[in-house]
């Protein structure tokens, strides 16, 4: 073709302001089990390319208990070991434990859990591994729902969200757990909200994560497209919208232990637009709209 | 439960009995799982569409932003014979329907294209194909005439050019004025074209009526681009020596000739107008130009329009003159406020009598080698052919009789225009482009001369950008509808199924599917910055 046979600028990023390198070395692989367009796999994917071979996922029930493969396969390169529902940073805290007794303190261990095993089942695990300044990095990727039982409602679901438990939309008496705050009253060694919608922000922070000590916690935002009633396709807009929105701001712990932003949208755009980009919020009302809007500027 | 017998297994490697996984999923073929599949279908950038010649800007902008100049020369020159020249007197449709004015400000295509084109001077032009039998004459050395000389003997034609004037360039040289396109470099870029491909450029050689049947004999194919060299004065002024044509006034200003008379009204409001204007005013002469509608409304280039105000010429716009008294020596002019009648502008309210020494006709061209209009079957060029256009549509219509041309000789397959290919392909709009990873940012400013520096002489007034200044330039180029392998659709797979191969030659290789795994999911077809991924039905 014509058109299109010159050989390329030679520059190994797709933006004109990425100038952050990223690796071709692939930890995760094709053939996973996820539904196409899946948030959770495109950041456990490119989780893995910063944190490198020396890591070991260890992971509770979740959607990716199911992507990774089921038995003999598996989708990651490196070890994981699947628990319970309720005990994977009980379980990490033991792995880090015996590879600390092995003099193996640079193996990075990485919890990876759903909203679900999170903000409901996991969280007095989670608690205690904060309380004892575990060294792990937990990310909890959260698709606002249990997805992979059946779309079931959990504590981390929007109100007004549709899921198979609330047919009419989450009550607006219920609000999504500030997980976050909970966190942070355990003084983590790091804390942040990234979504793979913006790549610089969330190569940064996973980065800052590898580099830290102590219990680390990420709260990535990971689009559902059955779950959230979105095309494939659409998935990564409809995350970039909710940041856009204020609906899910990036933010970050810093040195002083103040959560601040990390990224504050040049043209904000309202509630309204982001929800109307998804079929679970089909029966929110003006005024509910207004609420939420309300509770964010 | 794990005994200690299965940890003495494990670390003999077998696995046998335990639930632990260490085949890869690989094995899974979720490709078939997918209704849709994502194609690379390039396509056309809107300035490749305005373009008349159809330059590959999207492409010759990669190589450029790369460092890789001489490449993106190479492409430039694929379909413009005097990219030097371009630069500097194209109006750019380009820019004007470059996708990046609906995000922040056109790339400046036209500063780039003139550096590459400076570049150029010193690089000679590259053969296609080996020399051949086939002769062609061409009747005029100007941007038509050079264009058809170039794109024929490119293919291996023995050509011959007939200048009537001494020296080469036709309405480049005698129409242009240097502060816009400086002889030097109009010389430079000609002489390259003539040397690189051992034109036979014969100047003062006049081509009359009685001689059109021996050139016929003598050649296998003559081109007629003689140009419109002659202003058409209209009929109603009288005769007189203080009523003159712009184009004859350019030309003797071209050839230093010494102009006479101090006042000067020029009628009309084209690029002849505000050129002959602007380089009166450089000669120390009173100018002022009259134009029938509003300034809005001239048919000059914008740029133009601005630059001339800026250099205080004396535009009155919205008048016409109803009345042209001849004085012998001077001319008593009444002007009137135009006013509209339907289609047509009348004269309405007097509102003064001006003295002036000439009187400027620059209103129209028409052609002065008439016979060749008799000849029907004459293979015309330029705006001979097609009446006054811009220099990219002369150069557009040298080219298309030299395919013609060449057709005609069987080197040229039929109905086929060498970058057909590109044509073909369907043009993209700004819609179609996935900006979310770019931000804003202006184009750069291009240093000209102040209006004080140029008042008095014939400089160059925009005075342009090195190299790798200008790198940064093009690097704003979003290359619509051209894959750069930028890596946007591989980053955002969540399948890993896009692998990207820079090294390849063949655009269908570089970016690669791996439909055995692809879901269909179309996430990479909605981050495309580009538009050049689309999804289609897998069947």
């Amino acid at each position: 073709m014509t058109n299109n046979n010159r050989p390329a600028t030679g520059k190994n990023h797709f933006t004109d302001d990425t100038n952050w390198q990223i690796t071709n070395a692939e930890l995760m692989e094709s053939g996973h089990m996820a539904c196409p367009g899946c948030g959770a796999s495109l950041s456990m994917r490119h989780v893995l390319k910063i944190l490198g071979p020396e890591t070991i996922v260890v992971m509770p029930a979740c959607c990716w208990a199911i992507i990774a493969g089921g038995q003999p396969t598996t989708a990651l390169s490196v070890p994981l070991l699947h628990t319970p529902f309720a005990v994977a940073a009980a379980a990490a805290s033991g792995v880090r434990q015996a590879l600390t007794a092995q003099k193996k303190e640079h193996i990075q261990i990485l919890t990876w859990a759903g909203d679900g095993g999170t903000f409901d089942i996991g969280l007095q695990g989670i608690s205690g591994a904060a309380e004892r300044h575990e060294d792990m990095i937990y990310i909890c990727y959260d698709n606002e729902a249990y997805m992979n039982t059946g779309i079931q409602q959990s504590s981390a679901t929007p109100h007004g969200a549709w899921t198979t438990t609330t047919p009419g939309g989450k009550d607006f008496k219920y609000s999504k757990k500030d997980i976050l705050a909970i966190i942070k009253a355990h003084n983590p060694g790091y804390l942040a909200s990234a979504t793979i919608a913006y790549p610089d922000d969330f190569y940064a922070k996973i980065e800052k994560a590898k580099a830290a000590r102590g219990f680390r916690f990420i709260h990535l935002l990971a689009a559902c497209p059955s779950g959230w009633k979105i095309d494939s396709q659409n998935a990564l807009e409809v995350t970039r919208l909710a940041v856009e929105s204020g609906v899910f701001p990036l933010v970050e712990m810093n040195n002083e232990g103040a959560i601040e932003k990390t990224y504050e949208p040049e043209n904000p755009i309202s509630v309204k637009e982001y929800l109307a980009t998804q079929g679970r919020f089909k029966k929110i009302t003006a005024e509910e709209t207004e609420i939420w809007q309300n509770e964010i500027s | 439960m794990i005994k200690l017998k299965h940890i003495e297994a494990i670390r003999n490697g077998d696995f046998t009995g335990l639930p632990i996984s260490n085949t890869s999923t690989a094995v899974n073929m979720t490709g078939s799982w997918k209704f849709f599949r994502p194609t690379l279908k390039p396509k056309k950038s809107p300035c490749l569409e305005a373009c008349p010649l159809h330059i590959l800007i999207a492409d010759y902008m990669q190589e450029f932003a790369a460092g890789n100049h001489l490449n993106a020369l190479e492409i430039l020159r694929e379909n413009n014979p005097l990219p030097a020249v371009t630069g500097r007197v194209c109006p750019h449709f380009c820019q004007s329907a470059c996708n990046r004015t609906d995000f922040d400000e056109a790339v400046l295509i036209g500063d780039i294209e003139r550096a590459l084109g400076d570049l150029g001077l010193t690089q000679p032009y590259s053969m296609e194909s080996q020399e051949c039998q086939e002769k062609a004459a061409i009747i005029g050395s100007g941007p038509a005439g050079l264009a058809a000389a170039v794109f024929l003997a490119r293919s291996g034609v023995k050509v011959t050019i007939f200048e009537q004037s001494e020296a080469p360039g036709g309405l480049l040289r005698y129409g242009i004025p240097a502060y816009r396109l400086p002889r030097r470099i109009l010389e430079k870029e000609i002489k390259n074209i003539v040397e690189s491909y051992s034109i036979d450029l014969r100047c003062n050689h006049k081509i009359k009526s009685t001689d059109l049947d021996n050139l016929r004999k003598e050649y296998d194919a003559v081109i007629a681009a003689p140009g419109l060299t002659q202003s058409s004065i209209p009929e109603t002024w009288p005769e007189t020596p203080t009523v003159k044509g712009a184009l004859e006034l350019l030309a003797a200003i071209s050839r230093d000739e010494p102009i006479p008379g101090q006042d000067f009204v020029i009628i009309g409001g084209g690029n002849a107008a505000l050129d002959t204007a602007r380089s009166l005013k450089r000669l120390g002469k009173t100018v002022q130009i009259i134009y029938r509608r509003t300034i809005d409304e001239m048919p000059a280039y914008p740029d133009e329009i601005i630059e001339a105000q800026s250099e205080g010429l004396l535009l009155r716009e919205e008048t016409v003159i109803e009345e042209i008294i001849d004085n012998g020596r001077d001319l008593s002019l009444n002007l009137h406020r135009s006013r509209k009648n339907g289609d047509r502008i009348e004269a309405g309210d007097f509102i003064e009598t001006i003295t002036t020494d000439f009187l400027i006709a620059a209103t129209g061209q028409e052609s002065s080698g008439d016979f060749l209009n008799c000849n029907p079957e004459l293979l015309k060029a330029g705006d001979f052919a097609h009446g006054a256009a811009s220099v990219a549509e002369a150069l557009a219509s040298g080219r298309k009789a030299a395919e013609t041309t060449l057709r005609k000789f069987g080197r040229l397959p039929d109905d086929s225009i060498t970058d057909q290919e590109t044509q073909n392909l369907p043009p993209i709009t700004f819609a179609a482009l996935h900006l979310n990873y770019y931000s804003k940012k202006p184009a750069l400013k291009i240093p000209q001369l102040d209006e004080q520096t140029r008042s008095d002489n014939f400089s160059e007034i925009h005075l342009g950008l090195s190299l790798e200044q200008l790198e940064i330039e093009a690097e704003r180029c979003f290359h619509c509808g051209s894959c750069t392998t930028c890596g946007i659709c591989w980053f955002f797979c969540p399948d890993v199924a896009i692998a990207i191969n820079r090294e390849s030659d063949n655009a269908e290789s570089q970016i690669l599917f791996d439909y055995d795994h692809c879901k269909g999911c179309g996430q990479c077809a909605e981050v495309c910055p580009r538009g050049v991924i689309e999804m289609e039905e897998d069947l």
